[in-house]
């Protein structure tokens, strides 16, 4: 009987992944839009595979992928370069801005694995909480903290954390991802140290040395916190309003009247509901996630691909920012997909569309 | 004669909006007898559906019971006050011994959930044990024959302890573990025959297949019979139906009629039925109530209520049936506000008979026949 | 008829009106969070407008802070005085002799905070009216015909849509970063895709899903290459310099308006069904007598709640950006930028954190209580103006 409710997914995931191949092409014709804002002299620097300060590189590139052709024919060649993985040459990283995008994700994706399950967890819990006490204590408390907390500015969080807890106590590090002790024995090539995946708090525990678990941790506590009060906020928000309208509906008086217990009325039958909102939000707070991770990351000078953007649109290092892009219109695409397929899992009705 | 399983008496209801305090009901009397049908009947807006709520203690807010006793009659003539219970008591007493079910048959359902789901839930909450040992002889029977290894054994542990102690710490960490908890599947599957084997007597014609769709993928007849499933799973005393039918189209609604018929032969149950079509009252009921502005003004058998009806609202009510051939009739006037309701008879305003005692003084209700019950001063005298 | 029962008629046509207005006003009276959200706005409302006054400028930019070349790089606690001998001119022009919120980089906190505040209400009210109305004008046709054109405005913004906010805002800053031409291609963009949207529209195209997202595209290359063609000479010679907070400005815009589009298409959508626009279109009324008679005045509830819920945001991503150091220029008066310029301060500061707090709690104080002005507002707009929980 499984088999028969699951096959209406499989066809809306086939459905749903043919879908984002129209969308990521928007996308790219969307950032190839805005490189025809460029002079060509500007977009040779997405073609190169080295430093584009060496001579002649800028024209042979214009000359190599016909800059100065109609623009069919330069969509064309951007596509091909993309499609190979030639993003061009990153003048911030000094290197090919794959290879750069590639090298930094490991801390980027360090930081957001532990944020977005504190996120959905702390903010669901939350958020049914606030509607099952309405108007009582716990609910005026949460609401007034969870409007304070989307009012404030991420990077102003992230320096008042640094302020009173870095800066003052003392009781977490200012700034980077390992203390300078770890730092040496990760990148010296005589401790033994094997990268597996780059994100320190997974190697660690995969070469056994757990104090480099532990430091790394130590050292993602304040870029966590700064991360996740926002999301946090909006999403205890949105649950509580889904909450309260799922409770004030009908099947709840028919679950009550079946003598269902107040707990198992909320949690069973008005939290599945309230998620609907939930998740349709989620998608959009994946965005919300990029944006924050790119200020995160620059507060705390931890070196991942936020705040390597960061500097890129600074120093208006072109091909880095316009990678930057791609990159993160791909995970968004991706992230949207997944809330997609979730939220077809949790509301059957959506699985005929 | 007949005992009374339901006694609703002096039931007052009020609900606090903004606009003001509205006098929902007003000192609201009425009985049930054991295995009849009572009618309840009143046009929208007179307090019967928030009658059949407050019979489950399941007004919303912003209402609130103010006073009055429902005085429900359990095996050997044990009469509790409903009002007066705990929430422990009153959510063991609810889809066990007293169930609702509802107008919209869509809205009773929730929609992420599938049929067999919500109609296990009332078997789940209310006769865990006897699935439980039913499950436990299934295991048993594994357990003779040779069929069963160690999980089977451990099975049988496992449900042993459900039926002695439900919520005791060690399941939980139990159900949590996957091949330890196939005793769930077991149980599940117990729950599931019985689930297929209600919506059967509801007479549905594929049990099977509808067990696992959604309400959504179902017709309004459909769904409706799904939501009488979980009102008569255990088969309780009293069901409290609140325009079931109302929603449905013409055709279905006499398949519905028929099945709340049959199925009240095959279960004994006694019924509340609550309406606003004198037609339907008439196909189902034994015993009538007639409701307006939230008070009982009438209550007789349905025959006599037919024939020789007191109350001049009730006289109204029937002229105003539709007839071919018949001029149209209506009853003047509107209802009346409930927010500051008038004094004394809330009729006398429409009332074609009214007199000077009618306008300050709130009529009692006087037995005038034997079983016919009426609120009217001027039918008492 | 006569006067009496004209003013009568008036009255009973008037009287539901007044009474949800009551209604309105004691539910906000109520609510002591919407209270406050008010009475943020206009406090920040009466530091804009009397900015001159509270802190009159010095240069002739009024934005520009002027900056005491001696004490760059430092930063004085509040109370401190002006000198005398080199800023004199200044004092005197301000009519203030000391520093009230202290000093970073030699600029006064106190002078950048107030323009600071008039900063905002521009950058945020612009951006919401542009986003406005260009959602408005895309969401309207987009809902009200359906059908292609829905289709293809739909895919464009979610594409949109699918970009975070700050990584475009970006990219559009730096590609912006030249004088503008605008040419004989940029033109026929804005007037003739317009144009031909609606005349489509008028005419009813009816195509399936995917047939319209392939014709939309289609349509999109076209345009582009028309564009190319049409590249010189151009009939009006125009060259735009783009200022750094136009850029930015421009750059929110854009990323801005498919929120609008989307619940503004969603809202028509919902109306469009309503039995009163097919009655209109019964008697004859010309479609954008309906949309804008009708369809519109029950649109309005949702926009004003998001509109004032999106000032905060967009004042927040501009600060944001500000303070990444895209965006306003060197010694503009803008908070984000003087949180950034604190940054160091703190590093630097290890033994004395709190030493330089001035820097960066006062300016964050501005940026976090004016958005949770805002924020309020929206609430309060959501819960008072919002039908079906006005009666909870």
């Amino acid at each position: 009987m499984k088999k028969v409710r699951k096959m209406g997914m499989g066809a809306f995931i086939i459905r749903r992944l043919l879908l984002t191949i129209p969308t990521l092409i928007g996308v790219t014709l969307l950032i190839f839009g805005v490189t025809q804002l460029f002079t060509p002299e500007q977009r040779a620097v997405i073609f190169l595979r080295q430093d584009p300060r060496r001579a002649g590189a800028i024209e042979g590139a214009i000359a190599k992928y016909h800059l100065r052709d109609p623009i069919i024919v330069q969509y064309q060649m951007w596509i091909s370069e993309v499609l190979q993985g030639n993003f061009g040459w990153s003048l911030t990283a000094n290197k090919p801005v794959l290879t750069a995008i590639l090298a930094k994700v490991p801390a980027t994706v360090e930081v957001v694995m532990f944020s977005i399950p504190i996120t959905i967890l702390v903010g669901i819990f939350l958020g049914v909480k606030s509607a099952e006490h309405r108007d009582k204590h716990i609910d005026h408390a949460t609401r007034i903290l969870s409007i304070i907390g989307y009012s404030l500015p991420t990077f102003w969080l992230g320096i008042i954390l640094l302020a009173i807890f870095a800066a003052a106590l003392g009781w977490f590090p200012i700034s980077g991802r390992l203390g300078a002790g770890a730092l040496n024995f990760v990148t010296s090539r005589f401790s033994g140290w094997r990268t597996y995946s780059g994100i320190y708090t997974i190697d660690g525990i995969l070469n056994g040395q757990l104090w480099i678990t532990l430091d790394a941790l130590h050292h993602l506590v304040l870029p966590t916190i700064t991360l996740v009060t926002i999301q946090i906020a909006l999403i205890v928000r949105v649950m509580r309003s889904s909450m309260l309208e799922a409770l004030g509906k009908g099947y709840i008086t028919a679950a009550r009247a079946k003598g269902l217990t107040k707990k198992e009325v909320i949690n069973k039958h008005a939290r599945k509901n309230a998620l609907i909102p939930v998740i349709t939000l989620a998608g959009l707070m994946a965005a919300g996630l990029i944006n924050g991770v790119t200020i995160t990351e620059t507060v705390y000078n931890m070196d991942g691909i936020g705040r390597w953007a960061a500097s890129a649109g600074i120093n208006i290092d072109i091909p880095s920012v316009l990678g930057f892009a791609l990159f993160s219109g791909l995970i968004y695409v991706m992230a949207n997909l997944v809330v997609d397929i979730l939220y077809a899992y949790i509301d059957p009705r959506i699985r005929l569309e | 004669m007949a005992k009374n399983l339901l006694e609703i008496r002096d039931l007052q209801l009020k609900f606090y909006t903004y606009e003001g305090i509205v006098e929902a009901l007003d000192s609201v009397d009425l009985d049930l007898k054991e295995g009849e049908t009572l009618g309840l009947v009143g046009e929208t807006g007179c307090g019967k559906s928030v009658t059949g709520l407050s019979t489950l203690v399941l007004v919303p807010s912003p209402g609130r019971i103010e006073s009055g006793h429902v005085i429900l009659t359990k095996e050997e003539d044990k009469k509790i006050d409903l009002l007066k219970q705990k929430d422990e008591t009153l959510m063991k007493i609810r889809g066990d011994d007293m169930s609702m079910i509802f107008q919209d048959p869509r809205s009773a359902l929730n929609p992420v959930y599938t049929v067999g789901n919500q109609i296990a839930e009332v078997f789940m909450h209310h006769r865990l044990k006897e699935l439980c040992q039913k499950a436990l002889d299934e295991v048993n029977k594994s357990i003779a024959s040779r069929k069963g290894g160690i999980l089977t054994r451990f099975e049988r542990k496992a449900l042993n302890k459900m039926i002695k102690n439900p919520k005791s710490i060690s399941l939980k960490i139990i159900s949590r573990i996957p091949l330890l908890n196939r005793y769930k599947r077991r149980l599940k599957k117990e729950v599931k025959k019985e689930s297929v084997r209600m919506l059967r007597e509801m007479r549905i014609a594929d049990p099977e297949r509808v067990i696992d769709m959604y309400p959504h993928e179902l017709s309004g007849g459909m769904a409706q019979r799904a939501v009488i499933a979980m009102g008569l799973a255990c088969n309780p005393q009293l069901l409290i139906a609140d325009e079931p039918t109302t929603n449905l189209d013409v055709t279905v609604q006499l398949q519905i009629l028929n099945l709340i018929r049959e199925l009240k032969q095959q279960y004994g149950s006694s019924i509340l039925y609550i309406t606003h079509d004198m037609g339907v009252i008439a196909e189902l009921c034994q015993r009538v109530a007639v409701m307006y502005a939230g008070n009982v003004v009438e209550v007789a058998d349905v025959l006599e209520i037919f024939k020789n009806p007191l109350h001049p609202y009730t006289k109204a009510l029937l002229e105003s049936i539709p007839r071919p051939g018949k001029e149209f009739k209506s009853i003047e006037g509107t209802v009346p506000s409930l927010i500051n309701p008038p004094a004394g008879c809330r009729f006398h305003d429409r009332c074609p008979n009214a007199i000077e005692v009618c306008k300050a003084v709130k009529p009692k209700m006087m037995e005038v026949k034997k079983g016919h019950y009426v609120q009217c001063h001027i039918v008492s005298k | 008829m006569e006067p009496k029962g004209r003013l009568k008629e008036i009255k009973a046509g008037i009287t539901p009106t007044i009474k949800e207005l009551k209604f309105t006003i004691s539910r906000i009276k109520n609510s002591p969070l919407s209270i406050l959200g008010f009475a943020i706005i206009i406090f920040f409302v009466i530091i804009a407008i009397s900015a001159p006054v509270l802190a009159p400028p010095v240069c002739p930019d009024p934005f520009r802070i002027w900056q005491d070349e001696f004490t760059i790089g430092s930063a004085r606690p509040p109370g401190s005085s002006i000198f005398i001998d080199f800023n004199g001119a200044q004092a005197l022009k301000q009519g203030y002799t000391s520093h009230i919120f202290g000093t970073v980089e030699g600029m006064d906190i106190y002078y950048a905070c107030i323009w600071g505040t008039v900063g905002a209400f521009r950058i945020g009210f612009m951006v919401v009216v542009f986003t406005l109305i260009i959602g408005l004008i895309i969401g309207c046709i987009a809902g009200y015909y359906g059908g292609v054109i829905d289709e293809i405005m739909m895919r464009f913004t979610d594409i949109i849509f699918a970009f975070p906010g700050l990584i475009l805002a970006m990219a559009l800053v730096i590609a912006l970063n030249r004088p503008w031409d605008i040419d004989n291609g940029f033109l026929a963009l804005i007037f003739l895709v317009p144009a031909a949207i609606v005349i489509a529209a008028r005419y009813g195209f009816k195509f399936s899903t995917l047939w319209s997202v392939a014709l939309g595209f289609f349509g999109l290359i076209c345009i582009i290459l028309f564009r190319n063609i049409l590249k010189s000479p151009s009939l009006l010679p125009m060259t735009l310099n783009l200022t750094d907070l136009d850029k930015v400005l421009i750059a929110l815009v854009i990323v801005g308006w498919p929120g609008y589009t989307r619940v503004i298409r969603g809202e028509i959508l919902k109306v469009k069904q309503e039995d009163y626009v097919e009655a209109a279109k019964a008697v004859g009324c010309s479609d954008l007598r309906i949309m804008i008679r009708h369809i519109l005045p029950n649109t309005i509830y949702p926009i004003l709640i998001i509109a004032s819920l999106d000032i905060g945001s967009i004042v927040l991503l501009a600060a944001a950006l500000s303070f990444l150091g895209i965006g306003a220029p060197y010694g503009y008066a803008d908070w984000g930028q003087l949180i950034s310029f604190s940054r160091d301060k703190i590093y630097a500061g290890r033994i004395e954190p709190w030493k330089y707090w001035y820097t960066f709690i006062i300016p964050g104080l501005f940026i976090a209580v004016f958005t949770l002005g805002w924020n309020l507002l929206g609430d309060a707009f959501r819960d008072i103006l919002d039908p079906t929980l006005r009666r909870k």
